[in-house]
């Protein structure tokens, strides 16, 4: 309950600036290579090879203890790991929610057999996980789901539907919330994370094509799908609590004003050398937001390092990144137009019509502008 | 924050509470020189705190100075702190020990100041003027930076030679055109600026001083829009029980936020570097955050705040001030925009990551 909001420099230092060209250099190598093609995939590209490759080098669970096969590395260097992926645009998204928070969900919450099995091969870059969070009638209000475990002889039955469950149809598992217990006086109670395996008997997997005609999400639904008990994760009773820890690693990564940056790369080179003073604005602009929101999320990462939640700070990230990212092809459209017709031209408005086919998306996953909103003004002291 | 910071602002917090206070504000907009509220500054030693120890000063990082300007700022100081620290530093750089009193400082080496050294028989002169120079009616001495002969010079003034013709800005703060007409030029003061140390330079620093000065308003801003709605009812409750008004809040802590965030780093980059670049990029930012954030408190406020009654314009109309000296977000923008554009697009995430 603060006003006091501070974003206080943080010092990265040269072993890990040295961590980021060693990233670097290894991502276009692999891309020269001809590991994937294509521009500013990041999170969103499907590549079990890629995966496999960052897992080898060891990058994948980095900030996880080495007795599970973790990098034993610092919030830092992950933060600067994670910013050369999203810069280079290198297909990372089939690990991408193991990595970033199903891995840190069984650090917190998980027994030591469910570390010891789950983690080793999410680290090699080999296992993916999905969120199953969202249903059809709980987007925002995530405490009013409905899916219900029952329990049965060895674990739990989940009955209910899971929507815009990303990659559901070529994952692993997927990380259920569900009701043990009906809705009662404390709404937040009652309810648990079971670990999924997708081939289980009893889930049917839709696909749910986006507006830029892609196939990324689906619906998931549970028909009396058995999970066993060691499968159940952290507490029964226990998921809201969870949850939100969950997506709390979730909010304040660099994937929240970097996801289309190869956009801003991409104006940059058409615009050349000498831009006229209109256009020098809005690029200026574009770059002066984003170095802020690189100063910001850096300082986030600086107070995961010492052991803080960042909250409120999280969101505030997650909240200017992504309306920064929504603008930023409205930038470039400004920018176009002074920009004379040529071959270089037309390139870059197809990936300009990608950028605006892809933007509704941010404000909305992982957390609404509005509720992001909710999450902030209680950091204020105002709920 | 380091310990010798976080003294300063202690410092820095305790004075400003104790003598500059919504009265003073008030007074200062009618003219008055906040007499009390200078003398506990020149007491604190925090004026010349950027001169170097061996002249006089504390030896302050850059970054220490903005942190204490930042609390000049939450409490709409109006006095000339920024530019009688920022003499002092360039005193230092020359060798001198800044003058006394309160000083102005003038950039003279925009192309819309007349502004030029001359000889006159055996001596040097200086003629035209110099617009917009803050609280120059008050200063004992006029700090002049200005390019004569391929050459950047600090030049000194005693207040008694030139002429001052009053204005002010939109927050009442003096903003005076200073006129030179044959002023006399004392051979010992005026120095030669090494290379390195330039108008651009000059400008950049002043920028991060306004950076510095908006971020601490724009914190106020959150603080007492946040206190307001949740004394102010209507409906029946405070204000800040609905979600219209939580997510405007809300929008306004993330301008705060970056406004921090960028001060911060700037800061941090000036104390390593030159920071040309990061002030533009720290100007553009925090500027663009002053107009937005003004909007959603005044908003959130309602009527009350725009009444003269009210504290919030003493914040709101410096940060409309502020904003527009030493780079608006336009021509901070451009500066940054040029830069990344002639480096080009391969070079721009090396440019972007030379963190440290």
């Amino acid at each position: 309950m603060s006003t006091n909001l501070n974003f206080p420099p943080v010092r990265v230092g040269p072993e890990v600036q040295s961590f980021r060209l060693e990233v670097r250099e290894f991502l276009a190598q692999e891309k020269a290579a001809g590991t994937w093609e294509g521009e500013g995939q990041s999170w969103g590209g499907y590549s079990p090879a890629t995966s496999r490759a960052l897992g080898k080098r060891g990058w994948i669970g980095l900030t996880w203890p080495t007795e599970y096969g973790g990098g034993g590395r610092s919030y830092l260097e992950r933060y600067v790991y994670t910013e050369e992926i999203l810069a280079a645009g290198a297909p990372a998204g089939a690990h991408w929610v193991a990595d970033r928070q199903s891995g840190p969900l069984f650090l917190r919450f998980g027994t030591d057999e469910q570390k010891a099995k789950y983690l080793p091969p999410i680290i090699r870059g080999e296992s993916y996980f999905s969120i199953g969070m969202s249903e059809p009638d709980s987007g925002s209000d995530l405490a009013s789901i409905r899916s219900r475990a029952e329990r049965c002889s060895g674990g739990w039955k989940l009955t209910g539907t899971k929507i815009w469950t990303s990659g559901a149809h070529r994952n692993h598992y997927m990380i259920a919330l569900c009701r043990n217990e009906p809705a009662g006086a404390e709404r937040h109670a009652g309810m648990s994370q079971f670990l999924v395996d997708l081939q289980s008997d009893g889930l049917d997997i839709k696909p749910i094509r986006n507006l830029a005609g892609k196939d990324g999400f689906n619906e998931v639904v549970m028909d009396g799908v058995f999970v066993p008990d060691d499968r159940v994760i952290g507490q029964i009773g226990n998921g809201w609590q969870q949850v939100t820890s969950e997506l709390a690693y979730e909010r304040a990564g660099p994937e929240r004003f970097l996801t289309n940056f190869h956009l801003l790369v991409a104006l940059l080179d058409v615009v050349g050398s000498e831009p006229s003073p209109g256009v020098a604005r809005e690029v200026g602009r574009a770059i002066a937001h984003l170095w802020t929101l690189r100063k910001m999320s850096i300082s986030v990462a600086g107070m995961l390092s010492e052991g803080v939640l960042p909250n409120t700070e999280g969101s505030l990230v997650k909240d200017l990144g992504t309306h920064f990212q929504q603008e930023l092809p409205d930038i470039a459209r400004r920018v176009l137009e002074s920009i004379p017709r040529s071959e270089k031209r037309k390139a870059f408005r197809e990936l300009l019509d990608q950028g605006i086919l892809s933007a509704p998306a941010y404000t909305i996953q992982g957390g609404t502008t509005e509720i992001l909103r909710g999450i902030i003004a209680r950091g204020l002291g105002l709920r | 924050m380091s310990g010798a910071r976080e003294l300063l602002v202690q410092t820095a917090e305790s004075l400003f509470e104790s003598y500059c206070d919504r009265a003073t504000l008030d007074r200062s907009e009618t003219g008055e020189w906040p007499q009390e509220l200078w003398a506990a500054i020149e007491e604190s030693g925090l004026q010349d705190a950027l001169a170097s120890e061996e002249h006089g000063g504390a030896g302050i990082s850059f970054g220490d100075a903005m942190s204490v300007l930042r609390v000049a700022g939450r409490y709409a100081a109006p006095v000339g702190l920024a530019e009688s620290l920022l003499a002092g530093w360039l005193c230092s750089v020359v060798d001198r020990k800044p003058p006394d009193g309160p000083i102005a400082l003038l950039l003279a080496t925009r192309k819309d100041d007349p502004f030029s050294l001359r000889q006159e028989g055996d001596s040097v002169v200086a003629q035209g003027h110099v617009g917009e120079v803050p609280f120059a009616r008050f200063a004992r001495n006029l700090v002049c930076i200005t390019e004569e002969a391929d050459a950047v010079w600090l030049v000194v003034f005693a207040a008694d030679v030139v002429r001052i013709e009053e204005s002010a800005n939109l927050a009442g703060d003096a903003r005076d055109t200073v006129h030179f007409d044959s002023a006399p030029v004392e051979p010992t003061s005026m120095v030669r600026l090494p290379a390195g140390v330039g108008s651009e330079l000059v400008r950049a620093r002043w920028a991060l001083t306004r950076v510095a000065m908006m971020s601490g308003a724009l914190e106020y801003l959150l603080s007492t829009s946040v206190e307001y709605a949740r004394k102010r009812i209507q409906f029946g409750r405070p204000i800040g029980r609905f979600q219209a008004i939580q997510q405007q809040l809300a929008v306004l802590a993330g301008e705060v936020a970056a406004a921090n965030a960028a001060c911060g780093a700037a800061g941090e980059a000036a104390d390593e570097g030159d920071a040309i670049l990061e002030s533009a990029i720290a100007k553009a930012r925090v500027g663009e955050a002053a107009g937005l954030a003004t909007r959603v408190a005044h908003q959130v406020h309602g009527a009350i705040g725009f009444t003269h009654e009210h504290d919030l314009h003493t914040r709101s109309r410096r940060l409309w001030a502020w904003r527009d000296e030493m780079g608006s977000e336009g021509e901070s923008c451009a500066i940054v925009g040029r830069r990344f554009c002639a480096a080009g697009a391969d070079a721009l995430w090396a440019e972007l990551t030379r963190d440290r």
